[in-house]
C-alpha cells in the first residue's frame, strides 16, 4: 500500500507536458493547498486498511513548498496512518527551487529519497524542453543532494529530444554518473499534444528523431547503464540492487494505492479515482472539511483486473508470474491467454521461464504490440 | 377522383437544389409540422443527408388547395440525378404524367440533365420548367431560360424562377403541376394493373413495394399476383406516404402508394413487375423496365470471415430496391470468401459498400474496381473477365477487348482545349463538337469506360471550375493493349491487389503503386517487401521497414486509464487491418489500386 500525495503547482510549465498544473500566485495559496492535503488525508484514513509502505510526493512541483509545509504533511501521515518497517519517502526536485539548506531541511523533514528532474545537463536541451533550469543548477544540486544526507535519490532525463545525438546522450549519461546516482529514470520524449513542444513540431521548427535512432538511444541507455552496475528494471527504470523506487513498484505489481491531493488519482483495487480539478473545488471542500469532487476514471471486473495486471507487470524486467496469478485470480496465466502468448515468443516478443513470463530485451521498446494484445 | 390528382417527377442535376424544393413544397402542403420538419427530408438515407446529395428522394403525397379552390392529390415520385442511376429515372418517369426540370440558375443544363430530359419527353411526359437558386449572386435566370428554350425547346415565358431555398415561387410551381400536368386516366373498372417502381425490406412487414396504380383497385386482403413469378400474396397493408406511412382501405387506378403482403423472399418483388389481381388477373402487363446491367465489378469481402452468410443475407435485402446490383460468390487466396459484385459505377459501389456497413453492421474490404474485359484466347475461345486475378496466362491471349463509352460532356466553350486534352489523357478518341447555344459546347468522345472510372469525372470539374457536366452511354468493346499487374508482399502475390493496366501505363502505375502500398502499409515487426510485376518481370520494389519503436515510456499510477485507453484504441486499429500472411493490411489498401491516376 502507498500514499501519493500530488503538488500540482509549477514556475512554468515545462513545454512536453500536458499534465494538470497551475501556476503560483501568491504564497497563501500553497497554504490553503497544504491545509486542504492535510485535511484530506485526516478525511480519507479509514479508507485503508493495511499499513503503507511508502510515501510519494510528486507533481507539479512539490519543491515549491517549504520544508516546514512537507513536515506538516508528513506528520499527518504517520499520525493518521499506521506504517510499516521504515517507509520509503520520495519527494519530486526540480532543480531550479532548491539549494543545500533546503535540501537539508527536507531531509529532516522526514523526505528520504530524492527524485530530481534533471533531463539533461545540456543547456540547449533544457531549452527546448522549456525547463526553467539549466545544467550548472542541476550539477550543483546534485552535489548537495549527497551533502544534505540523501543516500537515496534518482536522476530524471530525458532523452529522443530534437536535434539529439547519439554522442550528446552517452555525454549526459555519463554525467549523470558523476554523482552515482542510485538510481536513474531515462524516458523517451513523449510528445503530448496541444504542448507548445508539439506545436513546434508541427510548425516544423523542431523535427523528432526517427525511430531508429530513438531505439538506439535506448538500448544504448540499457547497455551503458548496465555496464555501470544498474539493474535495468522496467522499462524505462534502472537501479542499483536494492535501490528500485519502492513507490512505484508498487503500480507495476497492481497494488492499491492512495491520491490525496488535487489531481491525484486512487486506486482500492477495483476502482480508480481522480481528486477532480480544478484545484479551487478542491481546497475550497477541504478548508470546509468536506471531501473533494472526484471522477471514477474506472471500475473493473476480475477479468479487467487481470489485464491491469499483466499490463502493469509486463512493464518490469521480472515480469509476471504464473503462481502469483493462481493464487491473487485463481487462473492459469499460461493457459487462459495461450494464443497470445505463444503468438508474441514466436515472435521473440515474450519469454517464459520457470513459472515467470516476462518480455524480451527487443520487446522492451515495442512493447506495445505485446501489451494492446492483452486487452480486450 | 382521377381529376384531382398529379403524378410527378422532378429531374434536376445533383446540386441543383431538389431536396430543398422538395422541402418547400412538403412545408407549403401542409404535410409536416415545424416539429417534424428537418433540411433534405426525403433523403431517406443518413448517407443522402451526409454527402448532401441526393441519390432518390422517397416518394411523397401532398395534398393543395390551389387557386381554383380545389384540393388536389400531388405524388412526387422522384429521378436519381447521378449518371450512376440513370436507369433508375426510367422507372420513375414511367410512373408519372409530368415532371419539373429544376435547374440551377447559375450553373445552367447540365449533360446528365439534358439526357434525363430526353427520356421524359420520350414518354410524353409534360415539362415544367424551373429556374432555381435565383437568389445566389451569381444568378443569370434569364440566360439559363433561354437555354432551357434553345436546347430543350421549352417556352422562356412559361418558366418559373424561384429560390427554394428562401421559398420564392413556390406556389406558382404547385399551380402549374395542377394547371399543366395531365391527370391519370386508368379505367377503375378494368383488371387491376399497378407497377412496382420501388421497394425495400422491411423486417416487421417484410418487403414493401412503392407502386403506382394504373388500373382498376386494390384493397386491403385482396390476393395479389406478381405478373412476372406468377406468384400470388395476400395484401395485409395498403397505404400512401405523406410523407409518414399512412394506412388506407384502398388505392385505385392513377393513385400513388405502398404495399405490403408478407413478402419474404425479397426476390419475389422485383421493381418494375406488375402486380394484378389473382381472382381476375390482367392478361399483359405494364412496360417494365430494361434491366440494366452493372459496368463496374469489385469483390466485397467481410473483414471477419465468420461475416460471409451475414454479407450474402445483406446483398439480397439490399438488392431489392436495387435491381441493378449484381453479386455472386468467390474466393480470394488473400481475402478468404466473398462476393464479386456489380455496380452501375463507382458512386453505385461506394452507396452499396456503406450501406452495407451501416445498415447491416459490416466490416467490409473492397478490391479495386474493375470493368468487364473480353479475352480471344488463342485456341479461338473467348472469356469475360471481371477480376483481375482471373486474368488468364498471356501466353494464351490472343486478343483483349474493353468496354468503351460514348461521353458526351457539356462544357462552356472556353474549357474545350483543356477537356479534349483530358480526354486524350484518357486514352479517348474525338467524336464530334457541338454548340448548343453560342457559349455551351457538347464534346463527345469514344473513351475506355475503366478511365471514366477512376477519377475523369474529378478531372473535368477541376479543370472547369465545377462548369463541366458528363453524360455516358456503354458502346461496346475495342481491342486494347492490356496488362495485368501483380503486387508482391515478401514473394507472395496478393490475388486482390492485381490489376489490369494499359501497357502504356503499366509501368508508371506499378511504381505508383508500390510507392502507395509503402505509404499505407505500416510497419511491422518484420520488413515487408513490396513489388509489382508483370508477368514474371519485377518492374518495381519498395520496403516497409520493420517497427523499431512502439513503447509508453511512462506509466505511473495517475495515468493507468489513459495508457490503457491508448493501448485499447491501438488494438482497435488492429481489427481494421488484414491479416495476409505475416503481413498486416489497412483494409482501404485495396481500393488504392484504383486511386493511383489520380496522384499524377
Amino acid at each position: 500500500m502507498g500514499i501519493y500525495i500530488h503538488i500540482p503547482f509549477c514556475l512554468h510549465k515545462c513545454d512536453y507536458c500536458d499534465f494538470y498544473s497551475v501556476p503560483v500566485t501568491n504564497l497563501s495559496l500553497l497554504e490553503d493547498y497544504t491545509c486542504s492535503v492535510i485535511n484530506e488525508l485526516k478525511l480519507r484514513k479509514n479508507e485503508i486498511d493495511c499499513p503503507f509502505t511508502t510515501v510519494y510526493l510528486g507533481g507539479g512541483t512539490p519543491s515549491l513548498l517549504s520544508p516546514v509545509q512537507i513536515e506538516r504533511i508528513l506528520a499527518t501521515v504517520f499520525a493518521h496512518y499506521q506504517s510499516q518497517g521504515e517507509p520509503e519517502i520520495s519527494m519530486e526536485t526540480n532543480p531550479a527551487t532548491v539549494n543545500l539548506t533546503k535540501l537539508q531541511d527536507l531531509r529532516a523533514a522526514g523526505v528520504n529519497r530524492m527524485s530530481i528532474g534533471v533531463q539533461s545537463f545540456s543547456d540547449q536541451d533544457l531549452k527546448t524542453l522549456g525547463r526553467i533550469h539549466n545544467g550548472r543548477d542541476a550539477s550543483a544540486v546534485l552535489s548537495d543532494v549527497s551533502k544534505a544526507g540523501f543516500d537515496n535519490f534518482n536522476i530524471d532525463l530525458i532523452y529522443g529530444l530534437p536535434g539529439q545525438t547519439l554522442a550528446a546522450w552517452h555525454e549526459n549519461l555519463s554525467q549523470a554518473m558523476n554523482f552515482n546516482p542510485p538510481h536513474v529514470s531515462a524516458y523517451l520524449l513523449q510528445l503530448d499534444q496541444s504542448t507548445p513542444l508539439a506545436r513546434k513540431i508541427e510548425a516544423g521548427i523542431l523535427n523528432m528523431l526517427d525511430d531508429e535512432l530513438e531505439a538506439s538511444l535506448y538500448y544504448f541507455t540499457l547497455n551503458y547503464l548496465q555496464g555501470q552496475g544498474y539493474q535495468h528494471y522496467e522499462i524505462s527504470n534502472f537501479a542499483k540492487p536494492n535501490r528500485e523506487c519502492q513507490h512505484n513498484l508498487l503500480y507495476w505489481r497492481g497494488s492499491r494505492y492512495l491520491g490525496i491531493g488535487s489531481g491525484a488519482v486512487s486506486f482500492d483495487g477495483q476502482q480508480r479515482n481522480l481528486n477532480q480539478p480544478p484545484l479551487d473545488n478542491y481546497i475550497e471542500a477541504l478548508l470546509d472539511h468536506r471531501l473533494p469532487p472526484i471522477k471514477i476514471l474506472e471500475t473493473m471486473d476480475a477479468g479487467q483486473r487481470i489485464i491491469d495486471v499483466i499490463i502493469m507487470g509486463l512493464r518490469l524486467t521480472e515480469g509476471i508470474s504464473r503462481d502469483d496469478f493462481q493464487q491473487r485470480f485463481g487462473i492459469d496465466l499460461l493457459k487462459d491467454y495461450q494464443d497470445i502468448i505463444s503468438n508474441c515468443q514466436l515472435q521473440g516478443l515474450l519469454e517464459l521461464e520457470n513459472d515467470r513470463m516476462y518480455l524480451t530485451k527487443r520487446a522492451y521498446f515495442l512493447s506495445n504490440q505485446v501489451l494492446s494484445q492483452f486487452i480486450d | 377522383m382521377q381529376e384531382r390528382i398529379r403524378n410527378f417527377s422532378i429531374i434536376a442535376h445533383i446540386d441543383h437544389g431538389k431536396s430543398t424544393l422538395a422541402d418547400r413544397l412538403l412545408q407549403i402542403t401542409g404535410a409536416l409540422t415545424a416539429r417534424e420538419m428537418r433540411e433534405q427530408f426525403l433523403d431517406k438515407m443518413d448517407l443522402e443527408r451526409e454527402k448532401g446529395i441526393t441519390i432518390k428522394l422517397q416518394p411523397v403525397r401532398l395534398n393543395y388547395t390551389a387557386r381554383d379552390g380545389k384540393t388536389y392529390i400531388l405524388n412526387l415520385i422522384d429521378t436519381p440525378g447521378h449518371v450512376d442511376f440513370s436507369y433508375e429515372v426510367s422507372r420513375s418517369l414511367a410512373a408519372c404524367e409530368g415532371a419539373l426540370l429544376v435547374v440551377d440558375a447559375s450553373q445552367g443544363i447540365e449533360a446528365q440533365t439534358l439526357a434525363n430530359v430526353y427520356m421524359a419527353m420520350d414518354l410524353n411526359l409534360e415539362i415544367i420548367g424551373v429556374v432555381n437558386k435565383i437568389d445566389l449572386p451569381g444568378a443569370e435566370p434569364e440566360v439559363v431560360k433561354q437555354e432551357m428554350e434553345d436546347v430543350i425547346g421549352l417556352d422562356k415565358r412559361e418558366i418559373i424562377a424561384i429560390s427554394a431555398k428562401l421559398g420564392t415561387g413556390i406556389e406558382d410551381v404547385l399551380e402549374a403541376i395542377v394547371a399543366k400536368i395531365p391527370p391519370p386516366h386508368g379505367d377503375e373498372g378494368a383488371e387491376l394493373r399497378a407497377l412496382i417502381f420501388d421497394s425495400y425490406f422491411d423486417s416487421y412487414k417484410g418487403a414493401i413495394s412503392y407502386i403506382r396504380v394504373d388500373s382498376g383497385v386494390l384493397r386491403k386482403g385482396d390476393i395479389i399476383r406478381m405478373m412476372a413469378t406468377g406468384k400470388d400474396f395476400e395484401v395485409t397493408e395498403i397505404g400512401v406516404l405523406s410523407p409518414f406511412m399512412t394506412t388506407v382501405e384502398s388505392l385505385s387506378a392513377g393513385e400513388v402508394g405502398y404495399l405490403a403482403a408478407a413478402i419474404k423472399n425479397v426476390a419475389d418483388t422485383k421493381v418494375g413487375d406488375t402486380i394484378t389481381g389473382a381472382i381476375r388477373p390482367a392478361t399483359e402487363p405494364l412496360e417494365g423496365y430494361q434491366e440494366v446491367k452493372p459496368v463496374v465489378y469489385c469483390g466485397l469481402y467481410p473483414l471477419e470471415n465468420t461475416d460471409f452468410e451475414k454479407l450474402r443475407d445483406a446483398l439480397e435485402k439490399l438488392k431489392l430496391n436495387d435491381s441493378s446490383l449484381l453479386y455472386e460468390p468467390e474466393a480470394s487466396d488473400a481475402l478468404g470468401l466473398g462476393f464479386r459484385c456489380g455496380f452501375l459505377g463507382l458512386l453505385h459501389l461506394e452507396i452499396v459498400r456503406e450501406r452495407l456497413e451501416r445498415e447491416y453492421d459490416l466490416t467490409l474490404l473492397a478490391t479495386a474496381p474493375s470493368v468487364i474485359y473480353r479475352i480471344l484466347l488463342t485456341d479461338k475461345s473467348e472469356v469475360y473477365v471481371r477480376n483481375p486475378s482471373h486474368w488468364p496466362d498471356p501466353q494464351r491471349i490472343d486478343k483483349v477487348m474493353e468496354p468503351f463509352v460514348k461521353a458526351s460532356i457539356m462544357v462552356p466553350n472556353e474549357y474545350v482545349g483543356t477537356i479534349m486534352e483530358l480526354c486524350q489523357e484518357k486514352r479517348g478518341s474525338f467524336i464530334n463538337m457541338e454548340y448548343l447555344t453560342p457559349h455551351r459546347v457538347m464534346i463527345s468522345y469514344n473513351l475506355p469506360l475503366a478511365e471514366i472510372l477512376v477519377d475523369f469525372f474529378d478531372g473535368l470539374k477541376s479543370r472547369t471550375k465545377g462548369y463541366a457536366s458528363l453524360d455516358y452511354d456503354v458502346r461496346g468493346y475495342e481491342v486494347s493493349e492490356l496488362v495485368k499487374l501483380d503486387i508482391m508482399l515478401n514473394g507472395e502475390t496478393v490475388d486482390a491487389l492485381s490489376s489490369i493496366a494499359h501497357k502504356d501505363k503499366s509501368y508508371y502505375r506499378g511504381r505508383a503503386l508500390v510507392e502507395r502500398l509503402r505509404k499505407i502499409i505500416p510497419r511491422q515487426m518484420y520488413e515487408v517487401a513490396i513489388q509489382a510485376s508483370i508477368g514474371n518481370r519485377v518492374i518495381a520494389r519498395e520496403s516497409v521497414k520493420a517497427m523499431r519503436k512502439d513503447v509508453l515510456a511512462k506509466c505511473y499510477g495517475g495515468d493507468i486509464t489513459r495508457k490503457k485507453k491508448l493501448l485499447e484504441k491501438q488494438k482497435e486499429g488492429k481489427k481494421r487491418m488484414k491479416q495476409i500472411g505475416r503481413v498486416e493490411i489497412p483494409r482501404d489498401a485495396f481500393m488504392t489500386v484504383m486511386a493511383i491516376d489520380s496522384d499524377k
